[in-house]
């Protein structure tokens, strides 16, 4: 699933920012109760996956 | 809310607050930015912090005070535990309350502070801060200052923005979810850390009481240990186990960074502050008391630069120095040492706890701990005779 979009569910999310701390382009927008990934910046490492404590983001086809 | 400051801080958690106190207090004008729409929620914080830390920095109010604490235990992976003499007592706070109170102190210096103001990018002039662009109910706008403090927590971009390295290494964060729970048989004034691969790898768990009946109970487990099971999972699966039936008031997830403070904080006309700094303790993950800290350095640090004109990197860097001297040197240390702690294995945890068994209650101090925790880095304990003994 290398090159697929990274989708982070806003109803599962507690907007805490630990993916923004760890995203290295800055590709995640956090406001208080709303979440987004720029897919123009996003690389796909992944990273924002493997650390949120929720388990929201997934990579998705 | 004006057009122009002298000092734009954005986020009004511990260390944007004190910096916004202090810079008005050393006659700037000052405005303090906050995201969400009230100061102190969510609460994202253990609450816990040492009466005497507390003490050295502010000036205690009893309203901040949810439980005192006299006691701690440390269990290890085999359910040994052990009590630690702490020579001191603490509290668990109520953040809510702490960072309200922090803010009307801002305030009271008087500086401004909006709620629900959303900056998503800094004003630039040939390369150099020169404000914030905001959206606020609705409506973007620029302010414009001559020195931007980014107190923006774990999840800061104002220094990105500015060029600064402030992306967190997996292997450097904690991944944390809390719960506050009711009807959970806890000992009043005793804090609990519990430990191990199974409990928490690469971190730790805690169960703070909060007086009637309640505690934060929650955990941080390493960046890199979070890929097949997540922190909530290892919560939920502790929970089911010690209190099935306790209520959930509040759910909170988090991340702590858990390294020494970045290399550097400030540029010409904007600094860094707290968890954006990367400033907690690396050991405890505690940042309550570091954030108060470094804040009132880098809020006085930026007052006497607008009095004397220059915000320039090289002035502004008057506060790393005195953070270092204040409180960055022992993050390093706490760093080396978590290093090591962290890697113990189950086996290795379970007898340290028995060895600790045998050492008098008066003797088995935080350090003595620490002592036999480290016994195969005689370096590292001289290092942790300097932030315990």
């Amino acid at each position: 699933m290398k090159f697929s979009r990274i989708m982070i569910d806003s109803e599962r999310c507690d907007f805490c920012g630990t993916c923004v701390a760890v995203c290295p382009v800055d590709a995640i927008e956090l406001m208080e109760s709303t979440i987004m990934v720029n897919e123009a910046l996003c690389t796909r490492c992944e990273f924002c996956v493997d650390v949120c404590p929720l388990g929201v983001p997934e990579g998705a086809a | 809310m004006r057009e122009a400051y002298d000092i734009i801080i954005v986020g009004a958690g511990p260390a944007g607050s004190t910096a916004a106190k202090h810079a008005a207090d050393g006659g700037a004008s000052v405005l303090l930015l906050e995201k969400d729409r009230e100061i102190g929620i969510p609460v994202r914080c253990a609450e816990g912090v040492s009466k005497l830390g507390l003490k050295s920095v502010l000036e205690i109010q009893d309203r901040w005070i949810a439980q005192v604490i006299t006691g701690a235990r440390l269990v290890a992976p085999n359910g040994t535990s052990v009590e630690p003499n702490a020579g001191g007592i603490g509290f668990i706070l109520h953040r809510k309350i702490f960072d309200a109170d922090l803010a009307a102190m801002a305030a009271e210096s008087g500086a401004d502070i909006v709620t629900k103001a959303y900056v998503h990018g800094l004003r630039t002039e040939r390369g150099i801060p020169t404000g914030v662009c905001l959206r606020h109910l609705g409506k973007d706008m620029e302010i414009k200052a001559s020195v931007i403090i980014g107190a923006d927590g774990i999840e800061s971009r104002v220094g990105r923005w500015a060029g600064l390295n402030t992306v967190t290494p997996l292997k450097h964060i904690d991944t944390c979810v809390q719960m506050t729970l009711a009807g959970i048989d806890v000992d009043p004034e005793t804090v609990e850390f519990h430990f191990g691969s199974r409990i928490a790898p690469g971190g730790y768990l805690w169960v703070f009481p909060k007086g009637s009946g309640i505690a934060n109970v929650g955990l941080g487990i390493a960046g890199t240990a979070s890929r097949n099971r997540k922190a909530i999972d290892y919560l939920n699966a502790f929970i089911e186990r010690r209190c099935p039936r306790a209520a959930i008031l509040t759910m909170v997830a988090g991340g702590v960074p858990t390294m020494p403070t970045m290399d550097t904080i400030v540029q010409d006309g904007l600094m860094l502050v707290g968890d954006a700094a990367h400033q907690i303790n690396p050991l405890s993950g505690g940042g309550i008391l570091n954030a108060v800290i470094a804040g009132r350095i880098a809020g006085g640090v930026a007052a006497g630069a607008i009095r004397s004109g220059d915000v320039s990197a090289k002035r502004l860097s008057e506060y790393p120095k005195s953070w270092e001297k204040a409180q960055g040197l022992s993050n390093q240390r706490a760093f080396r040492i978590k290093n090591v702690v962290t890697q113990l294995s189950d086996d290795n945890l379970n007898k340290i706890a028995e060895i600790l068994q045998e050492v008098p209650a008066e003797k088995c101090t935080i350090f003595r701990i620490m002592e036999t925790a480290l016994r195969k880095h005689p370096k590292l304990i001289l290092e942790a005779a300097k932030i315990f003994a």
